[in-house]
């Protein structure tokens, strides 16, 4: 990326008592990218989060949000901000329209114009002068990001957004996301983990782990020459193996039940089917595997819980 | 200045939106004529001795205080006023303010302010302690504003608070005082460099409540730090209690020791000037301001320091 980036964060080490629950985190986020942020329970997520907002002083290192340094100019690199730690707590005893007003009198300069705005985009019109206890979690969930956008803020922190949204919400709140991202340049910090959804929402994974960065990387596109593992169905698979060792140098064949099993790209993938077909075999369904991200997650944490 | 203003706003919505705050109110309002009502039949029920009569015993007793061999100056000072008072009103033939007239009640209702007090002090307790307990602290705070002012704007709310709760005392006790006393026929005298003069009601009940405020203010304070510091009401509002209860036994447990002549309570009551003798000895309304103030100062900076300083965790 040529862009600057939006956040740094910079050696961030935070210690209590002798115990470092973040160890040297570094960390670049830039605009328009959505970044997942995954590690097992007690990995420092949550800390880390709360140190990006200054809710938690880092023991040392920084973090660095728009160009400003947060623990020496908290007002300046908040207001770039929009959060939900942990759970969307809000105070239930007013309606979620007053829980808006009050925030934006916190914010400043936000018009009762584009509080409506906001309601409309997270889809609680026809709730919104109700009292917050009355909201399921999912509505507390779109009342939570609508206090995090309400001042168009550069950066974005979610932390689990998707809990408690049913299916569609879901889909409407990645919908948004990526929307946001693409069109207003937004940089996003999503964690969850629920990884099939990171991997729908995020341009790239940051993995924690024991408070350190283990793994930054973009989500697996779709490269052409990039080998997969394939499942083809045929009608013939000893015929099919046999041609499979004729004509290609393949070792890793596998054969189960009719299936056959083997590492290739999508080039020679497609040039497969084309030679069975010659050859009088029946090919009735070819699957790509792709390694899940679940998968590579608990490879890399070591199959420790996932959270 | 409009960014406090906002704050303030927000803080007040906090509290009257929530059915506690109007609940609250309600049984102080209820109290009140209660009390009005208990006390006034009360007085239905005594015998009623001429007053005449009553201020000649009284004069008699003031003249033994005064000559008292172990009395101080402040107090023979006092109850020769007094005696000056009584004698002005048998020669003028004005009596004194009736035990069941309207006047005297309101006089008295200032006691209200030490159960509003109550009312404050949870109020206070919860202003920060609340945010914590409900997680909202967390979208409070990572907001463009420094901490200290969102604290500011808190204990703003709190004082705003404890005076909307005094007015309500003060104004629920005149109500309540016009529906179940007289007017009755005696007047307040008061002696003013050696003369006697007459004094109104209005004045002398906004003086008591005024004093009395101060210790409700204390308090109040008081319940705040601990509500911050400890970020619990219930430790908050247990503590602030149990010491309006005993915080001022234990000046008389330890009057004779030099340290308390420093210590809270034997400033906060400040309504003790208008007795003859105070809690303690030699101590004058200048230095209880004085004291007062430093724990003032004190209470605050250390929710200052706490709120700004500690990390927002779990």
């Amino acid at each position: 990326m040529s862009q600057q980036p939006v956040v740094q964060l910079k050696h961030l080490t935070k210690k209590m008592g002798r115990k470092t629950i973040i160890d040297n985190l570094s960390l670049d986020l830039y605009p328009g990218q959505v970044t997942g942020f995954l590690g097992p329970n007690g990995a420092g997520k949550t800390t880390t989060i709360r140190m990006m907002v200054g809710l938690i002083k880092p023991t040392s290192g920084e973090v660095m949000i728009d160009g400003h340094r947060l623990n020496q100019d908290y007002t300046q690199s908040i207001s770039q901000v929009g959060a939900i730690v942990e759970n969307p707590e809000m105070y239930k005893f007013m309606s979620g329209y007053q829980n808006l007003i009050h925030f934006a009198r916190l914010q400043g300069n936000i018009t009762k114009q584009r509080i409506e705005d906001v309601v409309k985009q997270v889809g609680l019109e026809k709730r919104i002068h109700d009292k917050v206890q009355t909201y399921s979690l999912g509505m507390r969930q779109r009342l939570g990001l609508a206090q995090a956008i309400l001042h168009k803020p550069k950066f974005l922190i979610l932390d689990e957004p998707t809990n408690g949204l049913d299916p569609a919400g879901i889909r409407e709140f990645r919908m948004y996301l990526r929307k946001i991202a693409a069109e207003d340049g937004v940089s996003v910090l999503v964690s969850s983990h629920l990884l099939s959804e990171i991997e729908l929402m995020c341009d790239r994974i940051a993995v924690i782990q024991q408070g350190k960065l283990i793994t930054i990387r973009s989500v697996e596109g779709n490269d052409q020459h990039q080998n997969k593992t394939f499942l083809f169905e045929v009608s013939n698979p000893a015929k099919a193996l046999k041609l499979i060792e004729e004509h290609y140098e393949v070792n890793n064949v596998e054969e189960t039940k009719g299936q056959l099993q083997l590492t290739i790209n999508k080039e020679q993938a497609a040039e497969l089917n084309r030679t069975f077909v010659e050859n009088g075999i029946a090919v009735y369904e070819i699957t790509a595997l792709r390694k899940t991200l679940e998968d590579e997650f608990l490879e890399m944490t070591g199959g420790e819980q996932i959270g | 200045m409009a960014e406090m203003i906002r704050l303030l706003q927000n803080e007040w919505m906090k509290i009257f939106k929530r059915n506690s705050t109007i609940i609250l109110i309600a049984i102080l309002v209820g109290s009140v004529f209660l009390f009005a009502f208990v006390s006034s039949w009360g007085n239905s029920q005594q015998e009623n001795v001429p007053w005449k009569e009553e201020v000649q015993q009284q004069i008699i007793m003031y003249e033994q205080q005064a000559g008292n061999p172990e009395a101080t100056d402040k107090e023979i000072t006092y109850y020769e006023e007094q005696q000056v008072i009584a004698e002005h009103r048998l020669e003028e033939n004005i009596p004194p303010l009736d035990r069941g007239s309207f006047g005297q009640f309101l006089l008295d209702s200032k006691s209200n302010l030490a159960f509003a007090t109550l009312f404050t002090v949870i109020i206070a307790s919860g202003i920060v302690a609340s945010e914590f307990i409900w997680g909202t602290i967390k979208l409070l705070t990572i907001r463009p504003v420094k901490r200290g002012k969102i604290l500011w704007s808190k204990y703003g709310a709190v004082l705003l608070f404890s005076l909307t709760i005094a007015l309500i005392a003060y104004v629920t006790s005149i109500i309540s005082g016009w529906i179940f006393f007289d007017s009755g026929e005696g007047v307040l005298l008061t002696v003013d460099n050696g003369e006697v003069m007459k004094q109104s009601i209005w004045v002398e009940s906004l003086k008591l409540y005024g004093l009395s405020f101060v210790n409700l203010f204390i308090m109040t304070s008081f319940a705040f730090m601990v509500g911050t510091l400890s970020r619990s009401n219930a430790l908050a509002i247990g503590l602030s209690i149990f010491l309006m209860f005993t915080g001022q036994q234990m000046v008389f447990l330890l009057q004779e020791y030099t340290i308390m002549k420093y210590y809270l309570f034997t400033h906060a009551d400040l309504t003790q000037y208008l007795q003859p003798r105070t809690l303690v000895e030699g101590i004058t309304p200048q230095f209880s301001i004085v004291v007062l103030t430093t724990y003032l100062v004190i209470f605050l900076t250390i929710s200052h320091l706490s709120f700004t300083k500690r990390d927002i965790a779990t």
